[in-house]
């Protein structure tokens, strides 16, 4: 008989209590009154300042929690992707294909992060934080293509030709003033084009 | 036997290890060592000392001196042993004689009053020779050596602080079969707690011989511990004089006490530097014995000085310096050596009387039962071997016209030492190697080689110890011989040398072999069946295969075949341990099939595309574990461990929430060669009654590795659990969508039922995924119009972040059985991330809407049942609804012009976002089953009611209707190369339907026809869009061992759970099989039976694997297999 008064108390003062209250609480749970609407961003006053040092290279996945992207809680659209990349300036592009390369890796990203880059750093853009560490993570990003992508192509826009970006890849770290690793060379075809290939 | 090593290691080991010594401040230099040897008596278990003396004279202040005119002690004659008279290894319980007291076992400082008091125990002589007398009668020492060591323990294993239910369930047994032998006194060394002898003699009359090993192992010297004692030294005389002392004091008046014996051979240890058991020493030591015997007889005037009513020993080894005994070991009442000459003691009697005028007690002889020339047990030599040294005995004693010195002998010894060869190593081989080289047993003596086997004396064997540490013993051939000699009683008037030769004679060794070869042949057997092969099945199986030219297949037909071998191992070191593993050997694999995912494919699983024929060969995991399990059955707790052999959920027993569910898989889990469920569990008994712990991998299918535990208490009506769940790692081995491990997660619960008559009442509580706290997820809210909104979309999408309270939730439940009328409702509100596990329990009967135990819901149950005569109508209802909808799929957005970026958005899924709308989706749901069942005592919900079901007719039909107003999130699913990926979005939202009709009717003798009809509605898993309208049914005949099954299936997905996530039907699907087997079959298991089978589908546009025709493209594909197959199983 103590075991079941006690029981009861227990029930009455502890337990039930502690359910209702747990339900109260969800109940007005779901949501919380800091949630902030989303709206559009613009991509003019980007500036490039990277917020880990591998930021944009793969397999990081630093871009989606860098506070200066734009696009970290994005889906960034397949064709959305190529329309930034033409109209909204390298910083803004590297912050899209940083971000989609952290979602989905591949060496398309990857060779157009690094391309934004190597286009920031040339350009003498002031808002490019770190002129030399965007510079060395271009050549990381093109260097990454050759060591993780070597087969990776892109498309033109009617996505039926295929580019190789090995090619350009080297051809990037090499503007860039760096070193291609991992025994790439630069060989010329019989029809007068240069191709980069691993022998 | 000479050179006792292991008594000095026993003695090594419990100075640092036993306990006992230091709760016991008079013997701190005295450790509690392993028991080992003691003696048995001759009467009944609990006989009542004898008649006190009668006309006794000299005792043990007998002076050693040649007898002179010593009184006789009693003129009757004592008592012949009485043994039991069939020979039992299983010897009867004791009377129910309870220990003198509660103390400890060992280590306790102060005894119990020891009343009534102890025996007296004299030598007496007269013309006729030396006789022990206990309380006046005539006692012939019918001793053993005992001990108790289980298999790999060594010396250091120390019975006597095992706890008091040990200690009495061995000796129960051990003293039990000595008693029935007829043994009456054992021989243990000074760490016996003196309640234990007094057990033991209450309990089965044997008396117990206490001996003070007089440093022969070493001494604890004012605190340090001394391997080699010098007997000249006054400090180390003076510490082992003061410990005996001790020892005298703390025995002296113990009931069942019979001797004080001294030492252990410690003469052959006057030089020794090492316990080696090694050849006996020369004699070069004789200066030193002086100091031995001297203390000796120092040890002998201590003794008698406390002690008057027990006559004192020694234990030398053999008759080395009896000439030194005989001087300085004054007041000794008995010469006591260790003995091994064979089977014949030859003039040791004689010298003993004339040397020292003292009777002779042998405190060790036997044989050895291994033959080592032959290299085998050779139990009968050993029984040959004792016979004679009994018989010896027998005419050595008073009044055979011999020596008439002969008091009896210690048997070395009990149970055979494993741990004797090497000490400390290979403590679980019984070493057959040789020791030690002596010729006086010639059987198997060979001139340089050693012919004694230390590990084989024991006068029986044993087996390995279960996990209390208790084994089983067989007596070997000499017990039973033995048992025969002791009922002449040595001191019976008629018992004359020619009386004793006669009874010897006829004793003959081989007549004695019959039950230990029996029992040995029946532990043998019992041995191999702890490790055996349990069960075997093969599978052979044929297939052809073809499809026409709207298929991939080829239109010529395709032959392969598959072979599958599983054996089941099967372990059971103890009773109460016992473990299984069944492992697969795979042959062949056929690459042809149209299902073409099955257990022996595993390795290299494409679960998108089919193989192309023809192409390079897939390599294989040829070996594998099928399954294996173990359970360990202890007195505190049970532990049961699985692999992909199934378990049972903890909801029952207050899991409210789902942790454990239950995690028994149909074929799916071959499929998809799925390593779940993984783990073990713990559940407590006794004090620890309601615990469990499960741990492991993958509890259950899809589980992170992780550990559970459940505490479960009764308190009247109610009781009330608490669970905790940790997940220690991610799951990485996810193979197919319908066990996709969730983010790690931290779960606790509390539950409280309550049970008042009818009604059962459940509350709970459940904190889930801390972790989420603080993470970011998008939301979506319509506009007020519906219209406008985030790029159009007719919602705003807002951010927000995991909040605490989003990781509670509640859950009531209500449940009223009131025989006919019966009816349950049960509500939840769980935030955000705060996910159980579906509910595994039954509630009423098999509704199919159940809770779906993810978070992120508000959701009500509720339903009734009503019987009506053989009638179930069951009507149930669900609605629930997420706290925070699904994100809807809105695409992003580039203005060039204002160079302004539009985020987009997709459904959120399990792997990428803190939780999702999946199961929980809103929800209207309705149900009604109707079941028919006239046989309920084999319920019709049961999920082999196909194999248990005994109704001429039972049958359901149950339908679900649910009304689903909105989409949900996104699924998981896997590429082509298995890796895991999210759908982009859901299919829409789509109210779907499900009839299902069942049966099973047993319509004539022997025949039993089962199945079941279905129709609905039902939409893909990942996100394609079209709702499918399928319908079809399974029929199952078997008329005695023979088997038909059929499927129908029309517009329904394939066998896959990609076919479900890709929405991938086909229009037909037919498959069929007609088998005969030895036995009626089971359902899901692999029994003897030839077969053949069939399948046949069309394909479609919806089709995987078909090919449009460009000139008409709605004709329909078709791709057949025809299968033949032999199954067999032990």
């Amino acid at each position: 008989m103590r075991k079941k008064t006690r029981f009861l108390h227990l029930f009455a003062r502890v337990v039930a209590p502690l359910a209702l209250a747990s339900s109260v609480v969800v109940l007005g749970g779901g949501c919380s009154k800091d949630a902030t609407f989303y709206y559009e961003d613009s991509l003019s006053d980007l500036t490039l300042s990277l917020s880990d040092p591998d930021e944009g290279i793969h397999p990081s996945k630093a871009a989606l929690s860098d506070p200066n992207n734009p696009f970290a809680d994005a889906n960034v659209g397949g064709e959305t992707k190529w329309q930034i990349q033409s109209g909204a300036g390298a910083i803004a592009a590297f912050y899209s294909w940083a971000t989609i390369l952290a979602h989905q890796p591949g060496g398309e990203a990857q060779f157009y992060v690094g391309k934004n880059l190597q286009t920031a750093f040339l350009s003498g853009d002031a808002r490019v934080e770190d002129p030399a560490a965007t510079q060395a993570q271009a050549i990381r990003a093109f260097q990454m293509v050759l060591d993780q992508f070597p087969d990776s192509v892109t498309y033109d826009a009617t996505g039926t030709i295929a580019y190789d970006l090995a090619t350009p890849a080297y051809q990037g770290i090499v503007a860039l003033g760096g070193t291609v690793q991992g025994g790439w060379i630069l060989v010329t075809k019989e029809d007068g084009q240069k191709r980069a290939v691993k022998p | 036997m000479s050179r006792r090593p292991w008594l000095v290691s026993v003695l090594l080991a419990a100075l640092t290890v036993a306990p006992a010594a230091a709760a016991q401040p008079a013997t701190p230099a005295v450790p509690p060592a392993a028991p080992t040897a003691s003696v048995a008596p001759s009467g009944a278990p609990s006989a009542a000392p004898a008649a006190p003396p009668t006309a006794s004279v000299s005792a043990t202040t007998t002076p050693v001196a040649p007898p002179a005119a010593s009184v006789s002690a009693s003129a009757a004659p004592s008592a012949p042993p009485a043994p039991s008279t069939v020979p039992s290894t299983t010897p009867s319980a004791p009377p129910a004689v309870p220990l003198p007291h509660d103390a400890p076992p060992t280590g306790e400082p102060a005894e119990p009053a020891k009343a009534p008091a102890s025996q007296t125990v004299r030598v007496v002589r007269d013309g006729s020779g030396m006789r022990l007398q206990i309380d006046g009668k005539d006692t012939l020492v019918f001793g053993m050596n005992w001990g108790y060591s289980p298999v790999g323990t060594n010396y250091s294993y120390s019975f006597w602080s095992k706890p008091d239910t040990f200690i009495e369930r061995v000796l129960t047994r051990e003293m039990g079969l000595l008693r029935d032998m007829g043994v009456n006194a054992i021989r243990l060394f000074s760490d016996v707690p003196p309640r234990w002898i007094t057990w033991i003699y209450d309990n089965y009359g044997i008396y117990t011989s206490v001996n003070h090993l007089m440093g022969r192992y070493g001494f604890d010297i004012g605190g340090a511990f001394v391997a080699n004692i010098d007997y000249n030294n006054p400090v180390h005389r003076k510490a082992i004089l003061a410990d005996l002392k001790t020892k005298v004091g703390r025995y002296k008046g113990t009931r069942g006490l019979l001797f004080w014996l001294l030492g252990n051979e410690n003469n052959y240890g006057l030089t020794w530097t090492s316990f080696e058991i090694e050849a006996i020493p020369g004699k070069e030591d004789a200066a030193r014995a002086v100091s031995l015997y001297t203390l000796m007889g120092e040890a002998v005037q201590e003794i008698k000085a406390q002690d008057k009513d027990h006559p004192v020993a020694l234990v030398n080894g053999d008759a080395q310096y009896i000439e030194l005994v005989a001087k300085h070991c004054k007041g000794l009442d008995a010469f006591g050596a260790n003995v091994y000459r064979g089977g014949s003691a030859r003039d040791l009697f004689e010298k003993v009387r004339t040397v020292t005028g003292l009777p002779l007690l042998f405190t060790e002889f036997g044989a050895d039962a291994y033959d080592a020339k032959q290299g085998r047990e050779d139990h009968l030599a050993q029984a040959e071997y004792l016979r004679d040294q009994w018989e010896e005995i027998y005419e050595q004693t008073s009044g055979k016209g011999r020596s008439g010195n002969a008091i009896g002998g210690f048997i070395f010894q009990w149970d055979d030492g494993w741990w004797k060869v090497g000490q400390e190593t290979n403590l679980d081989v019984h070493d057959t190697k040789g020791t030690w080289p002596n010729e006086g047993y010639p059987k198997d003596f060979v001139a340089g080689d050693n012919n004694m086997n230390e590990e084989w004396f024991g006068l029986v064997s044993k087996e390995r110890a279960d996990a209390d540490g208790f084994y089983e013993v067989h007596p070997r051939s000499a017990y039973y011989l033995l048992q025969a000699a002791f009922k002449l009683d040595p001191y019976s008037p008629d018992t004359t040398r020619t009386r004793i030769r006669s009874h010897f004679d006829h004793l003959r060794p081989a007549d004695f072999a019959a039950r230990y070869n029996a029992e040995l042949a029946l532990a043998q057997t019992a041995a191999l069946g702890a490790v055996h092969i349990s069960g075997a099945a093969m599978k052979f199986e044929t297939f052809t295969t073809a499809g026409d030219a709207r298929t991939e297949r080829p239109s010529k037909p395709v032959f392969d075949h598959t072979e599958s071998l599983f054996v089941d191992v099967t372990l059971q070191p103890t009773p109460r341990v016992t473990g299984r593993v069944s492992f697969n050997v795979i042959g062949n694999v056929a690459a042809n099939r149209l299902d073409r995912i099955f257990y022996e494919t595993r390795g290299k699983i494409s679960p998108i595309g089919p193989p192309k024929l023809g192409a390079a060969a897939i390599e294989r995991e040829r070996l594998a574990i099928y399954q294996a399990e173990f359970s360990v059955d202890q007195p505190w707790f049970t532990l049961d461990g699985y692999y992909r052999t199934g378990h049972y959920h903890w909801g029952d027993e207050g899991d409210f929430f789902g942790l454990y569910p239950e995690a028994n898989y149909g074929p799916n889990l071959d499929r998809y060669n799925g390593e779940a469920p993984f783990g073990v569990v713990g559940a407590g008994k006794k004090q620890l009654e309601g615990l469990k712990v499960a741990f492991g991998p993958q509890l259950y299918w899809g589980a992170n590795p992780a550990v559970i535990g459940k505490y479960r208490r009764e308190f009247g009506r109610a009781a009330v659990t608490a669970m905790y769940q940790e997940d220690i790692a991610a799951n990485a081995g996810a193979t197919t969508s319908s066990a996709i491990p969730e983010q790690q997660s931290r779960k606790a619960t509390l539950h409280v039922g309550v049970s008042a008559g009818k009604l059962q009442i459940g509350v709970g509580g459940i904190m889930s995924s801390p972790q989420q706290v603080g993470r970011d997820f998008t939301f979506a809210r319509s506009t007020d119009n519906g219209q406008g909104g985030y790029l159009g979309s007719g919602v705003e999408v807002l951010k927000d972040k995991v909040q605490w309270f989003d990781t509670l939730g509640g859950k009531a439940k209500i449940v009223y059985e009131g025989g006919a009328f019966r009816f349950y409702a049960e509500g939840q509100l769980r935030g955000l991330v705060a996910s159980g596990g579906p509910d595994s329990t039954i509630t009423l009967t098999r509704w199919t809407m159940k809770e779906s135990g993810r978070g992120n819901q508000a959701s009500g149950l509720a339903g009734l049942s009503l019987n009506l005569g053989n009638l179930q109508i069951a009507p149930n209802a669900l609605y629930q609804k997420p706290l925070i909808g699904p994100m809807p799929n809105i695409a992003d957005r580039y203005d060039a012009t204002s160079n302004a970026y539009s985020a987009g958005f997709r459904a959120r899924n399990v792997l990428d976002d803190p939780f999702a709308v999946l199961d929980n989706r809103e929800t209207v749901g309705g149900e009604l089953l109707i079941v028919y069942d006239p046989t309920p005592a084999t319920w019709y919900g049961s999920w082999d009611r196909e194999m248990r079901e005994d109704a001429s007719f039972a049958g359901s039909i149950d339908f679900v209707y649910k009304h689903q107003p909105t989409v949900r999130d996104a699924n998981i699913g896997f590429l082509a190369d298995g890796t895991p990926f999210a759908f982009d979005k859901s299919p829409p939202a789509q109210d779907t339907w499900d009839l299902t009709g069942t049966w099973v009717s047993n319509f004539a003798e022997s025949w039993r026809l089962s199945g079941s009809l279905f129709a609905g509605q039902g939409q893909a898993r990942g996100d394609n869009a079209r709702l499918v309208t399928h319908y079809g049914g399974t029929a199952r005949l078997s008329w005695n061992k023979a088997l038909f099954t059929t499927s129908l299936l029309f517009d329904d997905w394939g066998p896959y759970d990609y076919h479900k996530d890709f929405n991938l039907t086909y229009p037909l699907q037919w498959y069929g099989d007609v088998s005969m087997g030895l036995g009626i079959p089971v359902l899901n298991m692999i029994g003897t039976r030839l077969g053949l089978r069939w399948q046949v589908r069309t394909l479609d546009e919806n089709s995987e694997g078909f090919v449009v025709d460009p000139a008409n493209a709605k004709a329909l594909g078709t791709e057949y297999e025809l299968g033949s197959y032999l199954h067999m199983r032990l």
